[in-house]
């Protein structure tokens, strides 16, 4: 049983690295598809709808940025492994928020960056406006980062 | 920092000068033009066939300097993008205008020789696939046409699959009389699993029965009428081959020796560029028999200036008015605003009554993308590089121009934030010193180590966004009172203030302040007595005016409540919005040194620099580019949804004059 803590914590880690890192791939896998067929149509958009194709991209890098912290936290790169049942627990649920958001709003990210390819396709000049609507949707990537890395940040400093 | 002054103008000239008026106009490209009512003997010209034809020729001689591109590529320096159009006077243009249709002829010449190269090249491919076609046959001493003697028919042909004569023969048998079948004689010329290529000889009688009994068994005879055989007809198909090589040998040599035509090549394009928008224009005249109007609209600076130039060189008369509600909007600022007209425009240009907020947004802006990009390293190498730019390339376009100020001046931000925050490339010389040399040295914060203290830096964050928030509301209020409505802005821009601020001076008293920001204000209790009523007074205001539209008392006060309920909600959302700025600057700084990190697992020895290197670079850039994109696309959206949202409608047009819109060449006396 001494050794649940450091399961569970290895296994937040894992999953803020690959669910946000999943999504993130499909997202910019979604979007690239309607990248190249607008760049298909007009070569001259290429640096527009690529910065577009990247939006959903950020989740991944997020979910590694967590799950790296979890680790350090964990002591995996130091090698020691001594963590309690709680702290285990609690360092998994501080990579819950990150890992769920990260993934869904990379591939909601990516539906809204493929309209907003077709936006800049038709209007190139309605750049601005088409990166914004993506950006929304990663708000609340950003929020969850935010709270996991707070939170994170906490726990490590707990004596639990 | 403003909005210019714009005029409506409302020309009137003699047919006469109409081309050199024109020209005129595009070359010092002050003023936009607009569709000029007709009518009381003034009409339109149709100039569109004109136009297209125009736009036509530019195509042509686009495709033209490509295609002379590739036959003599010419290497340009990386950034010769930045190099801007090359100044010339009016004269080259003249000049090019007379040399127009004999360059013309050239550059049609260059798309033919092109046309015949591409014909030859695919003429090669249908003429090997021809030559392997003719691979089954060589062992053929007739043309595959021949008919045979007169006694005797011959059939030259093929079956599908491999075949012997016998089975051929014993196959026609079936089909024909035993005494016919005796006389049929075949001879294989190749036989391979897919097919086989026979001879078959019958007596003439029997042409017919045999050829029935060919076409019952699936014989299908080759395609060749030209009455050679398939050795000569493959010395013939080498023989055109040869030719056509040679043909695009040729044209290739022609192409190079073209060469020397592409600066003119250059001019012509740009000069058709400028005759086609010349058309644009000259469909928005109205015109008489001996005189045209034109109508448009020219900045106040300039209007003066125009009028007192087109009166004295022509016969014409410019009046200038105030302008109606259709004008365009052109705006002015120093160019650390400025830079950023690019991001307001992405928005919208200010719309009618309102006010430029390039200067209010810039200062945020930098400030903010610093915060997200929160770099020492990552700042310098931006600032440099974009300062590099605009130092070296002078005659750069106004729009790059503008975009690398406002990333010099974002870069500086990030320097700054780097600084106060000791990020330098993240963690990369505490690394360094530790794994190399053994001995960890870093420099330290101005401030403090975000990563050490988060929660400071999140109510620092939010802080920026309460300030940014209140310049959004102040700035309503400005607006309003310009437009005269004083008490509108109370209640709309002084009222979410009011409510507000109290609250947030007695949250600093607050014990959950503490737990977050780690200090609290000791607040007297008379104090929060005070806040407490101004902002309880701001709430019943806010409940009585915020649906003051309405006509029903009932239907006011529940759109009192819910304007009340949107402000509290509104200040919530809005400066937690905030919080990206930190999560945006943590992982500007994290993912930086976790890339150190990885670098320097090889250790202290000869591979662990050398991974260090490698990793070092590759992580960099892609944190910087990831996080440069982040920055720029946050510090936007904070712009436009929660700053603008408070105070900027946008709508209005940006201000494009008739000019010269060329690709290489602008005019020398385009400084009017």
């Amino acid at each position: 049983m001494d050794k649940f803590g450091f399961v569970f914590a290895v296994l937040g880690m894992a999953l803020a690295a690959f669910l946000p890192g999943w999504g993130s791939a499909r997202g910019v896998g979604i979007a690239g598809e309607a990248a190249a067929a607008a760049v298909s149509e007009e070569p001259s958009l290429f640096s527009k709808v690529l910065l577009l194709q990247l939006l959903p991209g950020t989740q991944g890098i997020y979910g590694l940025l967590i799950g790296f912290l979890s680790m350090s936290s964990i002591g995996i790169l130091s090698g020691s492994a001594e963590i309690s049942l709680a702290k285990g627990l609690a360092l998994f649920g501080t990579c819950v928020p990150i890992a769920v958001v990260g993934y869904f709003s990379a591939v909601s990210q990516a539906k809204v960056s493929v309209s907003s390819i077709n936006l800049v396709a038709k209007r190139p000049d309605q750049f601005g406006k088409a990166m914004l609507f993506p950006a929304m949707v990663e708000t609340y990537a950003i929020l969850a980062l935010l709270v996991s890395l707070l939170a994170l940040n906490g726990v490590n400093a707990l004596n639990i | 920092m403003a909005i210019l002054g714009m005029k409506s103008f409302k020309l009137c000239a003699m047919q006469k000068d109409r081309k050199a008026i024109l020209e005129r106009l595009q070359v010092i490209g002050a003023v936009e033009t607009k569709l000029t009512e007709a009518g009381d003997g003034f009409e339109r010209l149709d100039s569109k066939s004109e136009y297209t034809a125009f736009l036509a020729n530019v195509d042509k001689v686009s495709r033209a300097l490509e295609i002379l591109q590739q036959a003599s590529p010419r290497k340009k320096p990386m950034l010769a993008f930045l190099e801007g159009r090359r100044e010339v006077p009016f004269s080259v243009v003249e000049e090019a205008a007379e040399k127009a249709p004999g360059l013309l002829d050239q550059a049609n010449g260059v798309l033919k020789l092109k046309a015949e190269i591409d014909g030859a090249k695919n003429e090669i491919l249908l003429n090997e696939a021809q030559e392997s076609l003719l691979m089954g046959w060589l062992d053929l001493p007739e043309p595959e046409g021949y008919p045979g003697t007169k006694r005797a028919a011959a059939f030259i042909g093929s079956l599908s699959g491999e075949h012997t004569a016998d089975q051929i023969v014993s196959q026609l048998e079936s089909h024909l009389d035993p005494e016919q079948a005796q006389s049929v004689y075949a001879q294989i010329v190749l036989a391979r699993p897919e097919h086989t290529n026979f001879f078959l000889i019958s007596l003439r009688r029997d042409a017919e029965a045999v050829e029935e009994a060919l076409r019952q068994i699936g014989f299908s005879r080759p395609q060749a009428t030209d009455g050679l055989t398939p050795v000569n007809r493959r010395e013939s198909l080498r023989a055109q081959r040869k030719a056509m090589l040679q043909t695009i040998e040729e044209n290739e040599k022609k192409l190079i020796a073209l060469d020397s035509l592409r600066d003119d090549f250059e001019r012509l394009q740009d000069y058709y560029s400028m005759r086609a928008e010349k058309y644009q224009v000259l469909e928005q005249l109205a015109l008489s028999r001996h005189a045209f109007v034109l109508e448009g609209y020219v900045l106040e600076k300039d209007a003066q200036r125009l009028k007192d130039d087109l009166e004295s060189n022509y016969t014409a008369s410019l009046s200038i008015e105030d302008p109606d509600g259709e004008a365009p909007v052109a705006l002015s600022n120093p160019s650390f605003s400025g830079a950023l007209e690019g991001v307001l425009e992405s928005y919208s240009m200010p719309g009618k009554g309102e006010f430029d907020p390039a200067v209010a947004m810039s200062v945020f802006y930098y400030f903010m993308f610093g915060l997200m990009f929160s770099d020492a390293g990552y700042g310098l190498i931006m600032a440099i590089a974009c300062g590099f730019c605009l130092k070296k390339f002078k005659n750069m376009e106004e729009s790059w121009r503008k975009s690398l100020t406002m990333f010099f001046w974002c870069g500086v931000s990030t320097v700054f934030w780097g600084v106060m925050f000791s990020s330098y490339f993240g963690d990369a010389i505490n690394v360094i010193t530790y794994t190399f040399f053994g001995k960890e040295m870093g420099i330290p914060p101005l401030w403090f180590l975000p990563m050490e203290n988060p929660m400071k830096l999140l109510i620092f964050c939010l802080g920026i966004g309460l300030a940014h928030l209140t310049l959004g509301y102040v700035l309503n209020g400005v607006k309003k009172i310009r437009q005269g409505a004083v008490i509108d802005a109370v209640w709309d821009a002084l009222l979410p203030i009011t409510v507000i601020y109290p609250l947030i001076v007695i949250l600093t008293g607050s014990d959950m302040f503490l737990g977050l920001a780690g200090f609290k204000n000791d607040i007297p209790p008379l104090v929060t007595q005070v806040c407490l009523a101004v902002s309880g007074a701001s709430m019943v205001f806010v409940v009585l005016t915020a649906g003051r539209e309405s006509k029903s008392w009932f239907k006011r006060l529940l759109k009192g409540v819910y304007g009340l309920y949107n402000i509290l909600a509104g200040w919530l959302s809005d400066v937690l919005s905030y919080s990206r700025l930190l999560a945006l600057g943590l992982a500007t700084g994290v993912i930086a040194s976790i890339m150190n990190q990885l670098g320097a697992m090889g250790g202290k020895s000869v591979f662990g620099v050398l991974l260090f290197i490698v990793v070092f670079a590759a992580g960099q850039a892609l944190n910087f580019g990831i996080n440069v994109l982040g920055a720029y696309v946050h510090s936007n959206r904070l712009e436009y949804v929660e700053f603008f949202g408070k105070f900027y409608e946008g709508g209005g047009r940006r201000f494009k004059p008739f000019g010269v819109h060329t690709k290489y060449i602008k005019i020398e006396e385009g400084k009017f």
